[in-house]
């Protein structure tokens, strides 16, 4: 049974009776509060599939492109490097030296945390999208009023995600039997602290609902969904465009060799 | 009651993949950028067109004139061509009454010259008549108009320390060119410019037989470029007719005294000087040329160009010619100065203003029709 529904008014209606105003209340805020429930866990599904399928994105792009970047910027930091060499007077070549060696470590650093050899397109089962849905819907930290079970939830909820993302089945369920059996889902002291609660809660749920939202927006204007999105209409056309850019890094990879080697000559004359 | 009011969390959620999303945020847009590059040449839409008078910013912002003849009042809107697309800033011409009914097509006249910051912006179009209209966009980006009366000014240029703006016009026996000093940041420039060019001698010697509205008769100032140290403004001195030819006279600044004048073959496009100030390049009838200024020897370079803007600190020149040799189609390209040598061609069509950006690591091209190409080599 869910704590929101225990003790409910609906109950006293039923065994005949008389109902008190804020009872009735509670029933229709009850109502309220299940249609949030419903949608809050509908909406946390879309932003961890979004997010999940980005990551996956994100981690075949590095390693199939981004790791050519890191060469090259690689090959740029030695040409900016002799560049500074030959000229030991110029202050603006030694400065774009160092700015270029930078830059080649900071690439090679994101290139090296995000990649993944193994990286496959995220895609969640039917099952598993409904089993998130029900974790979400019982367990999503913005549905709870208690300070203590709020931090409870906050642990699971991130654990849940983690688990959808990897496509655990039997971590979600492990999560939402460990929430189910805890005594934090006891609750009832009457139906005015209860209205009081669920309002809260219902608040909190939109709050979430704004916050979601934003952080989906935020999501579909970065570069990388930009780029995500490049990439999966040109594959519907039969275009591998992951491929077309390789080769064009590849190109500015061979120009740079080529120019290494010319400056290399430079400073050896 | 025991209901918890504890506030709220701000991240409720853990974030799995968002973390890497930002810290691969650049290289994701390496690719963006990399996948519609052709050669070193990135081309983006940046505004719907059709706008004729437009100026490329050293931030690489563009100031245009939309004339919307009998649908409205003109406008000029600034778009960014750095950056995600997004909504023009149109900045507010200050019209009489009579003037907003909008500029007739092919009756649009003006400029515009952006500060070396790229913050500043002042305006010279057809609506506005003889005055100017200066926009600080640190400072809200509302007009001021300054100037006085007279023909409408033509083309205005920016001194590269932003010590100095100078307006040319037209308007024959008028015509001059007005120099006014930057006084304060707030508002630099006053009604009454520090010192003018006016009609010059040796065109009223030259020209004393041609009538006004006749082939031959002095039609007025026109392209204008500040030398790299802001010390001399070269001015192009425009005729009237198809087959005249124009002349490029440098004056000192402030003084706007005569020092140098140089006859062209045609009508002068564009005026850029050299890094060291020592040459001019510019662009007559579809020719390119270089002047060297303490020879007088000019030399026909060996390309058709239009447009011209040298590099800050490189014998580079990037530059469009709207006719290319055997196809008739037009094309950017760059120029060593030293070698001579074109490299980096790129195909392009109704170019409208080129330049570089202010640290020279980039140049920008705009075309009437809002296509934007950004120059952005590995190597240079």
């Amino acid at each position: 049974m869910s704590p929101n529904t225990m003790n409910s008014p609906a109950d006293a209606s039923v065994s005949g009776r008389i109902e008190k105003p804020e009872e009735r209340e509670l029933t229709r805020k009850n109502e309220e509060f299940a249609a949030i429930e419903t949608e809050l866990a509908e909406r946390e599904l879309r932003i961890v599939n979004v997010r999940a399928e980005l990551g996956a994105f994100e981690r075949n792009y590095l390693h199939t492109v981004g790791t050519l970047y890191a060469e090259l910027d690689e090959w740029k930091a030695r040409i900016a490097e002799k560049t500074a060499q030959r000229q030991p007077e110029n202050s603006r070549s030694g400065k774009a030296a160092n700015d270029a060696r930078a830059r080649a470590n900071q690439t090679k650093a994101s290139v090296e945390i995000g990649s993944a050899e193994d990286s496959k397109p995220f895609e969640a089962s039917p099952a598993m999208k409904k089993l998130y849905r029900e974790v979400a819907r019982r367990i999503h930290p913005d549905l709870t009023s208690d300070r203590a079970d709020r931090a409870k939830r906050q642990v699971l909820m991130a654990e849940a995600n983690q688990a959808y993302e990897c496509a655990d089945e039997a971590k979600l369920r492990k999560i939402l039997a460990h929430y189910e059996c805890s005594p934090e889902t006891v609750t009832g002291e009457g139906a005015g602290p209860e209205l009081v609660r669920v309002i809260r809660r219902i608040s909190q749920g939109r709050s979430r609902l704004a916050e979601i939202e934003a952080e989906l927006q935020d999501l579909f204007r970065s570069d990388l969904f930009q780029l995500k999105q490049r990439v999966d209409e040109a594959a519907e056309h039969g275009r591998d465009l992951l491929g077309d850019l390789r080769g064009k890094v590849e190109q500015q990879i061979a120009s740079a060799k080529e120019r290494l080697q010319e400056v290399g000559q430079f400073v050896g004359q | 009651m025991n209901v918890d009011s504890a506030e709220r969390t701000t991240q409720i959620v853990a974030v799995g993949s968002q973390g890497l999303t930002t810290r691969s945020a650049s290289i994701a847009l390496r690719g963006l950028k990399d996948l519609v590059r052709e050669s070193n040449w990135l081309v983006k839409k940046v505004f719907a067109g059709p706008i004729e008078i437009l100026k490329i910013s050293p931030k690489g912002s563009v100031a245009g004139f939309r004339c919307k003849g009998l649908k409205g009042s003109d406008s000029i809107e600034v778009f960014g061509i750095e950056g995600a697309p997004a909504a023009p800033i149109e900045l507010g011409l200050l019209f009489t009454e009579e003037e907003k009914t909008g500029t007739p097509p092919g009756q649009v006249q003006g400029n515009f010259a952006w500060s070396p910051s790229g913050d500043q912006l002042v305006a010279a179009t057809t609506p506005l008549k003889q005055q100017l209209q200066y926009f600080d966009f640190l400072r809200g980006g509302h007009g001021t108009a300054f100037g006085a009366a007279g023909p409408q000014p033509t083309h205005l240029s920016w001194s590269s320390d932003g010590g100095f703006l100078a307006a040319a016009r037209s308007g024959g026996a008028d015509a001059r060119v007005s120099l006014w000093r930057a006084q304060n940041a707030a508002f630099p420039f006053s009604n009454s410019c520090e010192s003018e060019l006016g009609f010059p001698g040796w065109i009223e010697r030259q020209t004393y037989e041609v009538e006004s509205g006749e082939d031959g008769a002095f039609l007025g100032y026109g392209r204008l470029a500040f030398s790299p140290d802001g010390r001399a403004l070269a001015v192009a001195a425009e005729f009237q007719g198809e087959w005249a030819d124009d002349s490029i006279t440098i004056v000192d600044v402030p003084g706007m005294s005569e020092q140098l004048t140089h006859p062209v073959q045609g009508h002068v496009t564009d005026i850029a000087w050299a890094r060291d100030g020592r040459e001019l390049v510019y662009c007559a009838s579809g020719q390119a040329y270089r002047l060297d200024l303490e020879t007088m020897d000019a030399e026909a370079l060996p390309f058709g160009a239009e447009w011209c803007a040298s590099h800050p600190e490189l014998p580079v020149c990037v530059c469009y010619s709207g006719w290319l040799k055997n196809s008739a189609k037009g094309r950017l390209f760059l120029v060593d100065l030293q070698t001579l040598r074109v490299f980096d061609e790129h195909a392009a069509e109704s170019v409208a203003d080129v330049r570089w950006g202010s640290d020279g690591t980039k140049a920008y091209a705009i075309t009437t029709d809002g296509l934007a190409y950004v120059y952005e080599p590995d190597f240079l």
